[in-house]
């Protein structure tokens, strides 16, 4: 007996030095786990974002929308006289120099007519002012917080596009990759533009110039509506049908949402914007709204990679409470971050911008020439 | 294999926390919801279950001794 556990023993320990020790062990286990995590990286940022963003073709869009023609300043002299001749004033009252009748622009062009001139351009520095469009920029700077708002009055809808970051025009939906805000925005002649709902990221509700790629629903939904509303949404109160029956002109699907009904400050945001990454101090780009035809578009500065560069960047709260202070009624975030990006005259604004963007929000003195479905042309 | 896939599960179970937490701290990021996540998680479970049945079968042979 003795003899045979002599033999067990030393092949017991033989075995035992074959063992890995357990530290080894942890190791080469973390070593794995780091691995593992790199191959997920490399698909999911690399690969997977080639595959899904770069080489999938754009689904046939259906049209939602479209903007009734705008009486244009070349016709409408045209029906002018024919509106001035009913009226007796004019006959019994006749002038030695007939003033001629101001022509007015689009939907709101009357409704804002002292925001508009009557054909020629005035532009500065900071502001753009012409028939269809009136835009002002300000650089607002407050203690540790710079920030940008474009005040911008329109005469008609058709003014306010928005732009996939690659093709021709207004671009191809889910083609290609982001691409720099100002590069995009001289692409469309945009006097001002910011970027939009990073919709690659998420392929939400995406439904821009009248035209519907996408409808799943993602986050909070802003839509603005072809009689110049806009309204949001919390993903679990949209009902998709009736928006989009209601034919939307642009929908975005980021948020939040940032206004109540009543316009004041939301204390609470569904979605992922109470996620603590996300919501302190930071980069912010969002669009608030006042009444159809005037809305403005806002860029907040904020750290780049932590890295103070003289604003720290709000949070939704605060971002909330600048809109109702300044008399917005509804007020929506578009992706922020490093995504928050704006561009005034096709020249870049912001400093802390690094990530290009794949959509970007418009004003233009042009009118939005709408992308066209391939398909539904050469069906019809 | 006997030794390797313990190692496989706990590393794959480690990765996909890992996952997890990116998932809660910046959703937009869509960690759990590709098919880049759900192929290799779906490799994970098969792979869990082939070693839970080799552990199972492993007990019931030292039970049989």
């Amino acid at each position: 007996m003795d003899a045979m556990e002599e033999k067990e023993i030393p092949q017991k320990r033989k075995h035992r030095k074959k063992r890995m020790s357990v530290g080894k062990m942890v190791v080469l286990d973390l070593l794995a786990i780091i691995v593992g995590l790199n191959v997920f990286a490399l698909f999911h940022h690399v690969l997977d974002y080639w595959d899904i963003h770069l080489g999938t073709t754009a689904p046939v869009p259906v049209v939602l929308a479209t903007l009734p023609p705008e009486p244009t300043a070349e016709a409408a002299p045209v029906e002018t006289p024919q509106q001035a001749e009913p009226t007796p004033e004019t006959d019994a009252e006749p002038s030695p120099e007939p003033t001629p009748t101001r022509v007015y622009s689009g939907m709101w062009g009357e409704k804002f007519a002292d925001k508009f001139t009557e054909g020629e351009v005035i532009q500065t520095e900071n502001s753009y002012q012409s028939a269809n469009v009136n835009i002002t920029l300000e650089r607002i700077e407050e203690p540790g917080l710079v920030y940008f708002v474009a005040d911008v009055y329109i005469s008609d809808l058709q003014y306010f596009g928005t732009a996939f970051a690659t093709g021709e025009g207004n671009g191809e939906y889910n083609v290609g990759t982001e691409v720099q805000i100002d590069e995009i925005a001289r692409r469309v002649n945009a006097i001002v533009a910011i970027n939009g709902d990073h919709y690659k990221l998420h392929n939400g509700i995406v439904i821009r110039n009248g035209l519907l790629y996408s409808e799943t629903p993602y986050e909070d939904v802003c839509a603005l509506y072809t009689d110049g509303t806009l309204e949001t949404y919390t993903k679990d109160e949209l009902d998709l049908e009736a928006l989009k029956s209601a034919a939307p002109w642009q929908v975005w699907s980021f948020g939040p949402g940032l206004l109540d009904a009543e316009g004041h400050a939301k204390t609470f945001y569904d979605s992922q914007s109470n996620v603590l990454s996300i919501n302190p101090k930071n980069p912010r780009c969002a669009i608030g709204y006042y009444e159809p035809g005037h809305y403005c578009l806002v860029k907040v500065e904020g750290n780049r990679w932590g890295k103070f560069i003289g604003s720290y960047g709000m949070t939704f709260s605060e971002l909330a409470a600048m809109f109702e202070a300044r008399g917005c009624v509804r007020a929506y975030a578009f992706d922020g971050g490093r995504s928050a990006a704006m561009s005034w005259m096709g020249e870049f604004l912001s400093t802390n911008y690094d990530r290009g963007s794949f959509d970007i929000v418009y004003i233009a003195d042009t009118p939005v020439v709408a992308n066209t479905p391939k398909s539904a042309e050469s069906e019809g | 294999m006997k030794k390797i896939l313990p190692h496989i599960c706990l590393d794959m179970a480690v990765i996909f926390i890992v996952l997890w937490v990116l998932d809660r701290f910046n959703g937009a990021m869509q960690f759990l919801s590709r098919d880049v996540f759900k192929i290799p998680f779906l490799i994970f479970l098969v792979l869990v279950i082939v070693e839970s049945v080799m552990l199972i079968a492993r007990q019931r042979r030292k039970k049989d001794r």
